[in-house]
Formats: structure tokens, sequence, C-alpha cells
């Protein structure tokens, strides 16, 4: 990732280790003694890691690193045994698969020649390339590792170990325990196949460059007419230099020619009228084609005619400067670590056969097999045998408050179980699962849209459309003046009017540009990966908001704290955290984030139970505390069936406190909708959810179009219906259930936060998890279109402009390379402008 | 002048070396990860002792 500041300035009120703000009402709560000296933190797994890299030597990752981590996922391990049993658990199953590796079933592990095991792991975490360097070092501190290399752009780790010597569940732990999360490796094929592609086309522009280098050397000499007599034999070398740029370097141009011609042949003879037109979008590539074989020609009949009308020098620099173009412009858009991850499922499950449990790899069950689920996430698509749990379904309804399933019922792969114990009866699993096939139809709207993208004409298309026509009815034009004046120097001036009109200004113009946005974007935290985004962008008037986790902060909040007793609030509240300590359920993260150092051990981890479907309780000093539902804590109280959970905190059945948790408003969603509609951008509420609270955030936020209760399909069709009435439209989500409703917008976009579906489903990810963003995006987007517009416009002039001379025979070699140096500097100097008009921007955004 | 007719066939010889290099560097993916090998070479190499306490 693109480095955000040269150095991260740790200021006085943010967490020495993911700059954060530190707590509000005691910004030195948590403290740490890091390198000598004593910094503050944000949270105790902020704490926790620091303390860690510091122990082991690797504080200088803080002196190194250039931009900021994400706050830890998961709270400390070590300081209880409740919480470490829990990870090592989860990394446990890892082993399992290791053991399975000699079978080579398990894409993501080999044993290599040398008799170690290879793993090649995603690291979630990695953002800079100082986080390279702290998991490579503290790999390499532990023994058995024999080599470990982490790559920054896809996040992949190479691991080459001896699993005889460290379980691959410890170097798990080891890496949790800087703060990374690791997991199996399993690229999209999109992912695949578009690091291949770039790899291929950097390959071809570095012989184009080294090649371009020698011909220049040679061609110079020409320019300045050092060597007469040595002309006729440096022209040779030259073009035996030229020959694997025409046939290697510039192929993508030539295939990518021959397709439209292709295309526009089968469309003339099937008549088919509105084809012809679409025949020629993405045809820049057919000038430039024509371009570079009519130079070409043109070289190589001078070479044997022995004249110096040599053109090696221009082909081979327009060449290369495509390429380079392209190649920029891939690696700016370039999602490689997004990509990474599919729906995560458990790949290892507890199978319950001749009453036995045995931990095995998914992949091994049978239909029919009974599967024991006792927490975290569900492996199998099923029916519940027996059991009583409560399970959080938000990747498939988006709604985080866990429903309780019990004997008969459906559970869903992927989905996960806060508490209680299920034995289900599998189904489905793995690639046949529910959720890889709402995967798949995102993917499969994904390539639709694509193929729907390539048929719409942006500015560029319409451009290209009459560039073509036009250059070959003057080239044909001039060839036949000059046939019937002349006809010896017909030819030499049709192909003088076809290497002049080489478009490299032109092919430069928007790619330029939109590179230039795109790597600018990036440095303000906008990821996008879309080509057609900022083109199309502008012209967009409706954004439709999913709103659980985008327009609200997607986790739960304490709202308002009422007490009953002589405790105070505060008091209170830390009786809740540390009864909520160890539990999975949502709401218990509203309590954990408000956890301080000091009490949180109050009661002793076995003391707590989880009584399902009602809350928590812990006895001390044989006083029974209890906190969950009303009418359990303090029998007599009716319970509500609100959208605001009210949670009443009590102690032997008298009320203490009663707390109310709600999924409040991000800070900026009111006023990036308020600006939004300031420019004429109307906005609407897309909701799985079916409670009040969808029309609360509307009214909220002044949102007026609301559409609620919506299944995924229902969102999919929503969207349709408004790109009927709006033309276009921006889809903005998280949650796994928006994959197919991003998928099927004109341009979507995710927020950080936003699961790996949406991410993927994406063409903008908002890094900075702020909605202002969005109005930096749009303004970009039309900053960017009006410098596409001029580079244009400019290219174009240039263009026609040396057309007559080159249809006189008036333009020589040299004169015309110059020209196509200085109007391709031009255009990309005038791109360049959007950086330093971005940095103006972002300044007054943040 | 009539050096030229040595030196340049010489260049052309290592041009090409240049590119069989350039080409098997690429292959064997020495160029697969552009942001973390610009910024190796500013990271201090004073490796810390093997220390391994992920061992119960």
């Amino acid at each position: 990732m693109v480095a955000v500041d040269s150095a991260i300035k740790n200021s006085e009120n943010c967490c020495f280790h993911c700059n954060d703000p530190l707590p509000r009402d005691n910004p030195q709560q948590f403290a740490g003694v890091i390198d000598g000296s004593t910094r503050y933190f944000c949270c105790p797994a902020c704490i926790a890691v620091a303390d860690a890299i510091n122990g082991l030597g690797l504080s200088q990752y803080y002196r190194q690193r250039d931009s900021k981590p994400q706050r830890p996922a998961s709270p400390d391990n070590n300081a209880s045994s409740k919480t470490e049993n829990h990870t090592a658990e989860n990394f446990c199953d890892i082993d399992v698969l290791v053991t399975q590796a000699a079978t080579g079933k398990i894409p993501f592990l080999k044993k290599n020649a040398e008799g170690f095991y290879e793993a090649q792991l995603f690291i979630a975490d990695i953002h800079c390339a100082s986080c390279c360097w702290l998991i490579e070092h503290r790999l390499q501190q532990l023994d058995g590792v024999v080599r470990a290399d982490t790559q920054l752009n896809s996040h992949k780790l190479t691991l080459c170990w001896q699993p005889s010597c460290l379980p691959l569940s410890r170097i798990f732990l080891a890496l949790h325990e800087i703060g990374y999360r690791a997991a199996p490796w399993q690229p999209a094929e999109q992912q695949t196949q578009s690091s291949a592609k770039q790899k291929k086309l950097l390959q071809r522009l570095g012989v184009a460059g080294l090649l371009a280098m020698q011909i220049h050397m040679v061609a110079m000499g020409s320019y300045f007419g050092a060597m007469p007599n040595m002309q006729h034999w440096m022209n040779g070398v030259a073009l035996l230099l030229s020959l694997p740029i025409w046939f290697y370097s510039a192929d993508p141009f030539f295939i990518s020619a021959w397709r439209s011609l292709k295309h526009l042949g089968k469309t003339l003879i099937h008549k088919n009228r509105s084809g012809w037109r679409e025949a020629f979008v993405a045809s820049m590539d057919v000038p430039v084609a024509l371009a570079i074989v009519a130079a070409a020609i043109n070289s190589i009949i001078a070479v044997l005619q022995g004249t110096d009308d040599v053109y090696f020098d221009s082909i081979a620099m327009f060449v290369f400067l495509l390429l380079g173009a392209r190649f920029l412009e891939a690696r700016a858009r370039s999602r490689l670590a997004v990509f990474a991850q599919d729906p995560v499922l458990p790949q290892v499950c507890t199978r319950i056969r001749d009453n036995r449990q045995q931990r095995i790899p998914t992949s091994d069950l049978k239909k029919l097999d009974e599967v024991l689920v006792k927490t975290g996430i569900i492996p199998v698509d099923g029916i519940v045998i027996s059991g009583n749990a409560a399970v959080e379904q938000a990747v498939i309804t988006g709604e985080f408050l866990p429903v309780q399933k019990q004997r008969d019922d459906h559970v869903i792969a992927g989905t996960s179980l806060v508490s209680g114990e299920l034995l289900v009866q599998a189904q489905s699993w793995g690639a046949e699962s529910h959720i890889a096939d709402l995967h798949r139809r995102m993917e499969n709207a994904l390539s639709a849209k694509q193929e729907r993208k390539s048929a719409r004409h942006d500015i560029y298309d319409t451009v290209a459309q009459f560039f073509t026509p036009a250059i070959l009815l003057i080239a044909s034009g001039s060839a036949v003046f000059w046939y019937f004046t002349a006809p010896a120097k017909a030819l030499p001036a049709f192909l003088a009017v076809l290497v002049a009109s080489c478009p490299c200004a032109l092919t430069l113009a928007i790619p330029a540009a939109l590179t230039a946005a795109t790597l600018q974007l990036r440095r303000q935290g906008i990821l996008v990966t879309g080509r057609h985004v900022l083109q199309s962008l502008p012209e967009i008037s409706h954004y439709v908001f999913d709103k659980t986790g985008t327009l609200t902060q997607g986790r739960m909040h304490i709202t308002n704290t009422k007490t009953f007793s002589s405790l105070s609030a505060q008091e209170c509240l830390d009786l809740a955290c540390a009864l909520e300590r160890y539990s999975l359920h949502p709401v218990a993260s509203a309590f954990n984030r408000k956890a301080s150092a000091s009490n949180t051990d109050f009661f002793s981890a076995d003391a707590i139970e989880q009584v399902l479907h009602c809350g928590v309780e812990a006895t001390h000093q044989n006083k029974r505390y209890r906190i969950g539902k009303r009418n359990w804590v303090s029998p007599g109280t009716p319970d509500d069936e609100q959208r605001d959970i009210k949670i009443l905190l009590g102690c032997d059945g008298a009320a203490l406190a009663e707390f109310t948790l709600g999924d409040p408003l991000r800070s900026d969603s009111k006023s990036c909708i308020e600006q939004l509609n300031q420019q004429s951008i109307t906005c609407s509420i897309v909701s799985g959810d079916h409670s009040s609270a969808v029309d609360s955030i509307a009214a909220q936020t002044g949102i007026p179009s609301v559409y609620k209760n919506c299944s995924p399909a229902q969102k999919v069709e929503v969207i349709n219906s408004m790109r009927k009435r709006h033309g276009t439209v921006v889809m903005i989500g998280d949650g796994v259930n928006d994959g197919p409703v991003l998928a099927h917008a004109d341009i979507s976009i995710a927020l950080a936060e936003a699961s790996q579906t949406a991410q993927l489903a994406a063409d903008v990810i908002l890094l900075n998890n702020t909605l202002q963003d969005l109005l930096a995006l749009r303004s970009m987007a039309i900053r960017t279109n009006n410098i596409a517009r001029q580079n244009l416009a400019w290219a174009l002039l240039y263009n026609f402009s040396i057309l007559p001379l080159a249809a006189a025979g008036m333009l020589s070699p040299v004169s015309a390379a110059i020209g196509m140096a200085l109007s391709s500097l031009l255009v990309t100097t005038n791109a360049l402008r959007l950086f330093s008009a971005g940095k103006n921007n972002s300044s007054g955004t943040h | 002048m009539q050096s030229f007719y040595l030196i340049i066939p010489v260049a052309l010889v290592f041009c090409g070396l240049a590119i069989v290099a350039w080409l098997w560097a690429s292959n064997s993916g020495q160029y697969d990860d552009l942001d973390r090998e610009a910024r190796r070479i500013l990271e201090d190499e004073n490796t810390p002792a093997r220390r391994d306490d992920t061992k119960p």
C-alpha cells in the first residue's frame, strides 16, 4: 500500500500502537513502557501487542513504519486462561490440516524437495513494508522456521518450516501476539489471472525499455548527422533491435486491434446495425496498431532503399510509453490484497461417529454426517438434530442480533454460534454451501457487469470511434491526390499520414489522468479498482445506502444508562463489563470496549456462567450478579420487543441498572448526506432490517426513500428498478448479503470494515472507513474528468494539425519523433496536476 | 570511426544478455512485489537473536 506519510507522528492524544484516539475520559488509562519510555494506548489489546513486540526486541518496528495498523481485533490473549484456550483451540485446527498435507488435497500446503513443509498464508493486517519486516523477523526467531517471505501487495506469507519441530498453530499464535491474523491462502481465480497479466506486462515493458535505449543511442548519431557514411549500417542495427519490440512487446496492441477488427467484420457481415458502433469500443488500439505497422513498413522500405527516413526510435518510444502507461494504470488499480479471501468457512470440523468426536477437514465429510458445533463459525449447512443455541446470522441477513436455533431448524454455514451447542446433520458444505452459492451469484453478476461496461460508451470510446475512420479517410485521400499528381509519392504520403496520426498523446491522455487520480486517491485512503468509476461518477445523481454498518456503525453501543440503586453509573458499568468479559454475544462487545483495565478481573473466569438466551451470571461473595434479559435478571419486569435493546444488571433479583443499547449513526453520516443533497444528489436506503430503526435512521439523516425488509434478491430488484428510473446508481454497502446488490450497481462502494465479499464486489473501497470520503471521491472524479478532457483536446489538436504536413510529404521522421515526445510530455504533466489538487482538497476534508 | 563496427555488435551482445537476465529475474518472481522490495534497503539489519517463547 502507498505510504500515508513519511513517518507516523505519534501525537499526544493518539494510541502509540494504532494511532486511534486515546480514551477521552482518562487518556492515561492504558500505559506501557516501550523502548524505555512510557507510552499511552487506546485499549488493552494494543498494549498487549506493543508489549509483545517490545519484549521480542523488535521495537524498531515503531521507528520504521510509515502507516498505522488497525486496532488488533481480539482482546489480550495472555490475561486469562479462558480466552487463551479459545484462541489456541482455533489455531489447533490448522494442525489437523497439516497432518493431511501428504495427501496433496490441501491446496495451500506442500512438502518441498528438502523435506520441509511450505505453506502459503494470507495475512489480513499487513499495511506497510514494516509489517513485512516485523513478521519476517518474528518468525525467523522461532526454531523450526526455515524461511519466511512476505509480499506487501498481495499480503501473502510464504513459510517454510518443520512441522515436527514447530506446529503451525504455534506460528499462528506467534503472529497473533504481534497483532496479525493468518489464514490459509485461497486466491480467487481473478487474482491469479490479474497478477499473471501484470507480470507479463512488466516483462514486455522491460524488454521494450532496454531495446529503446539501444535504438535511441544508434538514432542519436543520425539526428546530428555525425556519421553520414555509416548511416545505412546503423539503420540496419536499429532494425534488428526493433524486431523484438514489434513482435514481442507490442503484441497486446496488435492482438486487441485484431480482435476489434474481427468483431467489426462479424457485425458487418451479420448486418447488425446497433452492433457496429460497439465494434469500435476499446478500439483505440486500432490506430495504435496502424501507426506502428505504417511506421515499421516505412522504415523497412527506407533501409532497403538506403534512405534515412526511419522511425525505429519513434516506434520504440511509443511502445515503451504506452506499455508504461498501461502498467502504471493497472498497478494503481491493483486490488490483489482484497482478492485473496473467499468467505472464510472453517476448514476443520468435529464429526461425531460411533459416539466418538473427531476433528477432520470439512472436505472429508460425507452427506448426513453429524457435526458438533460448540463455538465460532458453523462449518456446514444442515439441520439441527439436537441442542439449543444462539446463532448470529449477520452474513446472510445483515442483522447482528442472534436468533435461537433448536431441533429441526436450518443452520447455514458461515453464520456464527454465539452461545450454546448444536449437533447438525450436514447437508452441504464448502463449494456447495449456501454462502458459496451467494458468492458465485455475485461473481456472475460481476462478470455480467463487466460486459455491460465494455458495451457502454465513454468519452474515450467516442473519440476512438471517429478517430480511426477519420485517419483512414485522410490517408487514402492524400494517397489518391498524389496518385493523380505525382504517383511515386502516393504510397509514402499514405504511410506518412498514418505515422503522423500516431495517437501517442491521445492514448496517454486519459490513462495518465486516471492513473494520477487513482494514485492520489489511494494516498488518501480511497482504493479505486474499477476502471469506469472516475469517468462515470460525476454524472450519477442517485446514491443507495445500506443501513447497518454503512450509515450506522454496525456495532452495539451503550446509548443510555439508568441506575436503580446506590451504585453509580460507572460502578454499574464496571460490573457489567466484568460480567460480559468472556461472552461472544454481540451485546457483550458494547461493554468490552468500555472496559477499563483495573476491574475487569472482579469475577474469576470460572465463576462466570453463560445462560443460553438469557444472559450471563456470576457469583461473588455469595451474591449472584446477573446481566441480560429483564425478566430473567429481575423476575416480574416485562421483556420489551423494541429495537433498542434494554439490558438489565441485577444482584440477587434486584435491578441495579438498565443499559440501553443501540446501533448509532456514524458521526459523519448526516453531514455527508446533507452535502450530497447540496450537490443535487438524491439518496435512498435499502436494508434487510425490518424494524422501526430503519425509519428512525432515515429520519435522522433526512433520506426520503426507504426500502426495508429486503432479502439479497429483493435488494437486487430494487437496484435494477432504480437503474431504470435514474439511469445509473451508486450503491454503498458492507455485508456479505450486500455482495450481489453491489455487483449489480453501476458503481459499488464498500467501507474498510465491510466483509470480504462486499469488498470483492466493490469498485471502490473506502479504507479510512468514513463516509466523508464519498465527497472527496466525487470531487476528485470531477477534476479528473476536466483534466482528461483538456488532455484529449490538446492531443487531438496536435494530431490533426500535423496531418496536413504529413499529407504534403513535409514531415521528417525527426520532427515527428520530437513532436510526439513533447505532446506526450504535455498531457502527462497536465495529469500530474491532479496530485497537488488532491492534496489541497484532502487537507480541507480531514 | 571504424571502431564502431566492433563496439556496436559488442553492445548488442550485452543488450541481449541484459534482456535474458531481466526475463530470468522476472520469471523467478523477483519482481512480484515492487512495494516491499523498494523499502527493504531502508530497514535496519541488526536481526534480533533467535528466541522461541511459543513453546509451552
